[in-house]
């Protein structure tokens, strides 16, 4: 069986690498300093498809021949900011292109601020596949694990840092989960089709977005394009390990001044199987997506747009809960006004109002209660609702040498959630309770971001930020319960946070740099912490009460890396070690219940390495491992849900027509468990051989196909709930349609 | 909940009542208190009017009893006087009679003396209740003795009784309407030593362990009932939802268990 679908792939794949190729074109063009229009002396260009490159002359200019097609161009120098474009032969005129770069200090894109993020977009550059879940495209990024509980949105943990450690954003805003048990990470309420990007910050070196200790997930959406007149994207797709079936459609119209782009996504999905035929009752799903954006740009400088995010899902299966989710329901409503002009200090003001909605059922009506030993005889369907409303300013100001950003948030959260315990017996009461009594959290925060080179080689950035939060409960019987369980009084609590980051970066060489950040950061404890009540967690099999007087967590963190970058390869290496003061976990307060305490430290370390080595023309390799510990000072104890040492290794063929891709997925063992805090048990090591591809028929039509877990290996993740087995073999197809 | 609404009701009428009335009552009733009369008797040989009242209609467990007496001739209420209850159970099929614990008239408060008494089983066709009311008006020197026939309803699942082993009685106190979250838990605790005599026991050490027994789970932060007064332990109980909900109580002097039960509560 293996060497068969081994020969098969060989077989798909060698006669493609021949194919011979079509006409060339030339591509010339010069590249400027942004602020002051001088042309930049040996600038470097390069073609990622292709990782051939060349260097611009004294005047800034430079000529490559390249084959018709489609590419993705990198520009970079030193002391600049590196960009990229997206070259089309049939956009090439005659004349040369232009670029302009500004000084590394200058701009602080977010994919570009010193090292601190990686976006999903570098990634793609080697794995350019159409993702098919925002999951894919977050376990791509080294350091994020993927906690699964079903065959459904993963939550995502970044470095061993989850829910409360780490924030997830759309756009920067603040969304909070509805599900006191984790069914619906914030991940869940938006669908690939509707973003640009996945930015992801480790650790709390980056601190603009959020308040957090592990990082921020920014889920930045996609904007209409003024440039597509009228642009349609439709797929349809098939996985065979779910029977899943999806269609995506995707709408660009635009007019003059105004845009418009709308998603609609549709997928449902049957039972997964697990590796060796395992069927995983209970876990299929149906969900749809809708996004509609309307831009309208107001002269040169000022640009409105106004965003609806929709999304609702029906009958989810979580196999390794207690529960399934019946149904949820997300509106996630902003507007936001842009000022931009690239040649003022004062270069970007931006404002933003937002206002989202979740709401989440959940019950057990379709599982066998009187088989269980938790809450036996007992269905007990479950709600849960956040709102979240906020304001965000943000203004840039650069100078030569130096930027400054200060962005300023205020949202408002109410959260409620509650529970009804019905009996199978008929003389039994039907219980109720409230999980989450109408917290209101008011949040006012202010970050600021200083950058500044210090000289051609060596820049500096500072991050500070602050958050003062209050919060209270509303819900008459939520109080009454929480105060009844907790011995400190006092409900209404008011935290002020203050968190400062230093980053250095030192370029030995154009292909060199070396990082150096350290970090002082605190976050708030989560509405569930303080609040929580009777929340129960599957993870140690205990009900949990909160705790209003948490203090927050404190981290100090430093972080190393370092970069080599080369035309035809990039390495990077990341070593970090983080020291957690007041960490949040649960303490048996009696022989049933656990209390959301502080402990005195926890820490955590890990290394991350990567590398792509682009081989031959058209073929690249690309590898990475991570490796992770954590270890809770007080119990003396491994930390919970630590990913193993795991790696990946791709190796990657292109041309305009074909992107073939055979990556594998290796995990260790781990033996580190935290038996003391949690059931988890030891997970073994295990491997899984994919394989992806794409052909673009012509320019409308594209076939994408692949096949996951091809040697249908049974396996779970360490970080899977109740070690949730991993999908088996999976063969999955799509074809898109673009006009 | 429509009882509620009577209660408020009534507590509305009533404090309109004593504010048009005006001087005459405001002195002697209190607004705040919503009594159930009992009956009254007038003791012709003492001119005095005797009248019971009750919080609510009588009921096995834990009674408060309020006795208000008036002179027949002039009318005035009387402040000043020893008052003593017994209570008194006839068993006629049994042939037999007991009394049962109970607390003795404190003193005069907001026109009543105040006494409780803990009926231990229902009135039935063949046993009868009593409480004898003996009284001495310390500005008359005027005394006499009032017995009032009582219907006493069974109330196993409301206020509950057990008389253990050794013949110790114990009682809830006040636990109407237990509500989601903590909740005042008070019991009486009295020995039986004869048929008619119950002292209080006060040294007893109590421990309460709420469950649900359909879901097999407790609840944290109670706090055991410690002695107050007169056999009366006050703690705290805590419902962490509503529902069927069983309070499990041990008494112990000693580590010697004196008794040993529970009771069913359902919280709305
Ligand atoms: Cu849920
Ligand atoms: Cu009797």
């Amino acid at each position: 069986m293996r060497t068969f679908i081994l020969t098969a792939i060989l077989a798909l794949i060698i006669p493609l690498t021949i194919r011979a190729q079509i006409q060339s074109m030339e591509l010339r063009g010069v590249v400027k300093d942004a602020t002051t229009n001088q042309p930049i002396s040996y600038a470097h260009v390069s073609i990622l498809e292709t990782k051939r490159g060349c260097a611009c002359d004294k005047d800034g200019r430079f000529t490559l021949s390249l084959p018709q097609g489609e590419y993705e161009i990198r520009i970079s120098a030193m002391g600049y900011q590196e960009k990229r474009m997206l070259i089309r032969s049939q956009d090439i005129q005659a004349s040369e292109i232009e670029v302009s770069l500004f000084t590394r200090t200058i701009v602080l894109t977010e994919e570009v601020v010193v090292a601190n993020r990686e976006s999903a977009r570098d990634l793609r550059s080697l794995y350019d596949q159409k993702f098919n879940t925002v999951d894919d495209l977050s376990s791509k990024i080294d350091g994020v694990t993927l906690i699964q509980r079903a065959n459904f949105a993963s939550e995502p943990s970044v470095r061993g840092m989850t829910s409360g450690q780490i924030a997830t954003v759309v756009d920067g805003m603040k969304i909070f989960s509805a599900c006191v048990d984790h069914m619906d990470p914030v991940s869940a309420y938006v669908e690939v089709e509707n973003l640009e990007k996945l930015e992801i910050s480790k650790g709390s070196f980056d601190l603009s977005l959020s308040q957090n200790i592990g990082g921020t997930i920014n889920m930045v959406t996609e904007k209409p394009d003024f440039e597509k007149r009228l642009f349609t994207e439709n797929e349809a797709g098939y996985e065979s390990v779910s029977r899943l079936k999806r269609v995506r459609s995707v709408v660009n119209v635009s007019r003059d001044n105004i845009a418009v782009r709308a998603t609609f996504s549709y997928k449902r999905a049957g039972d997964f199987y697990a590796g060796k035929n395992n069927r995983v009752q209970r876990s299929g799903f149906e969900k749809n997506n809708y996004k509609v954006d309307l831009s309208k740009k107001i002269g040169a400088a000022h640009k409105v747009n106004v965003s609806f995010i929709g999304d609702n899902a029906w009958d989810i299966g979580y196999p390794s809960m207690l529960m399934d989710t019946r149904k949820t329901k997300s509106q996630i409503y902003s507007i936001e006004h842009r000022w931009e002009r690239t040649s003022s200090r004062i270069r970007l003001i931006e404002s933003k109002v937002y206002a989202n909605r979740i709401e989440h059922w959940m019950d057990d009506y379709d599982r066998d209660v009187t088989a269980r030993t938790v809450m036996k005889d007992m269905y007990m369907p479950m709600f849960g609702k956040t709102t979240t409303v906020g304001v965000t300013e943000q203004a840039l100001i650069v100078d030569k040498k130096q930027a400054f950003r200060i962005i300023g948030e205020y949202y408002y959260l109410n959260a409620f959630a509650d529970m009804t315990m019905e009996s199978i017996a008929n003389n039994v009461s039907p219980m109720y309770l409230v999980n989450l009594g109408g917290i209101d959290v008011n949040n006012i925060s202010l970050a600021i971001n200083y950058d500044r080179a210090l000289n051609n080689r060596l820049y500096w950035k500072l991050n500070a930020r602050t958050d003062y939060s209050d919060r209270s409960l509303h819900d008459k019987t939520g109080r009454r319960l929480l105060e009844g369980s907790i011995s400190s009084a006092p409900l209404h609590q008011t935290y002020i946070t203050a968190a400062i980051s230093s980053v250095m970066e030192y370029h030995f060489s154009p292909a060199y740099t070396m990082s150096v950040a350290l970090a002082q950061s605190e976050r708030m404890p989560t509405h569930l912490e303080n609040y929580g009540f009777y929340l129960y967690n599957i993870q140690d099999g205990y009900f949990y009460m909160g705790n209003p007087n948490l203090k927050p967590e404190q981290s100090r963190q430093i972080e190393c890396r370092l970069i080599s970058e080369h035309t035809a390869s990039r390495f990077q290496l990341n070593v970090f070690y983080n020291i957690i003061n007041h960490y949040v976990i649960g303490v048996l307060t009696d022989s049933e219940f656990k209390t959301y305490a502080n402990i005195n430290r926890a820490r955590i370390a890990g290394v991350e390495g990567s590398g792509t080595l682009n081989l031959a023309a058209r073929w690249s390799v690309a590898a990475s491992v991570s490796y992770l510990y954590g270890v809770n000072d007080e119990l003396n104890e491994p930390l919970p849900l630590i990913p193993p040492i795991q790696g990946s290794a791709a190796l990657v063929y292109q041309n305009e027509i074909i992107w073939l891709g055979l990556d594998a997925r290796v995990a260790g063992a781990q033996k580190r468990i935290a038996g003391k805090t949690s059931l988890e048990d030891e997970t073994k090591s295990f491997a899984v051989l994919n394989m992806r591809g794409s052909i673009k028929w012509n320019s409308h039509l594209e076939w994408k196909f692949g096949v996951e877990n091809i040697f249908d290996k049974l396996y779970h993740e360490h970080l899977s709930i109740n070690n949730l087995p991993g999908r088996g073999r999976n063969i999955y197809t799509g074809i898109i349609v673009t006009y | 909940m429509s009882k509620k609404i009577e209660i408020m009701l009534s507590a509305f009428l009533f404090s309109m009542i004593a504010h048009v009335s005006g001087c005459t009552d405001k002195d002697t009733h209190n607004s705040k208190l919503q009594l159930f009369p009992i009956a009254s008797i007038t003791v012709d040989s003492a001119s005095t009017i005797v009248s019971l009242y009750a919080e609510d209609s009588l009921q096995v467990g834990f009674n408060r009893l309020y006795i208000g007496m008036k002179t027949t001739d002039d009318g005035h209420e009387v402040d000043n006087a020893q008052v003593e209850l017994i209570p008194m159970m006839d068993m006629t099929d049994m042939g037999m009679m007991h009394s049962s614990p109970f607390e003795e008239p404190s003193g005069y408060e907001n026109g009543y003396f105040q006494g409780a008494v803990v009926f231990t089983m229902p009135s039935y066709d063949m046993g009868h209740w009593t409480v004898r009311v003996n009284f001495l008006n310390h500005h008359n020197h005027m005394q006499g003795s009032a017995v009032f026939n009582l219907i006493i309803k069974n109330s196993s699942d409301v206020k509950a009784l057990t008389i253990g082993a050794d013949k110790y009685i114990m009682t809830l106190i006040d636990h109407k309407e237990p509500h989601v979250g903590l909740n005042d838990f008070e019991i009486g605790l009295y020995k039986k030593q004869t048929t008619m005599s119950f002292p209080p026991v006060t040294n007893a050490m109590v421990n309460i362990a709420p469950t649900m027994p359909s879901m097999g789970h407790g609840s944290s932060n109670n706090v055991n009932p410690v002695h107050t007064s007169m056999g009366r332990y006050h703690g705290k109980v805590n419902f962490t939802m509503t529902g069927d909900w069983q309070v499990d109580v041990n008494a112990t002097i000693n580590d010697t268990t004196l008794l040993s039960t529970h009771y069913d509560l359902t919280v709305e």
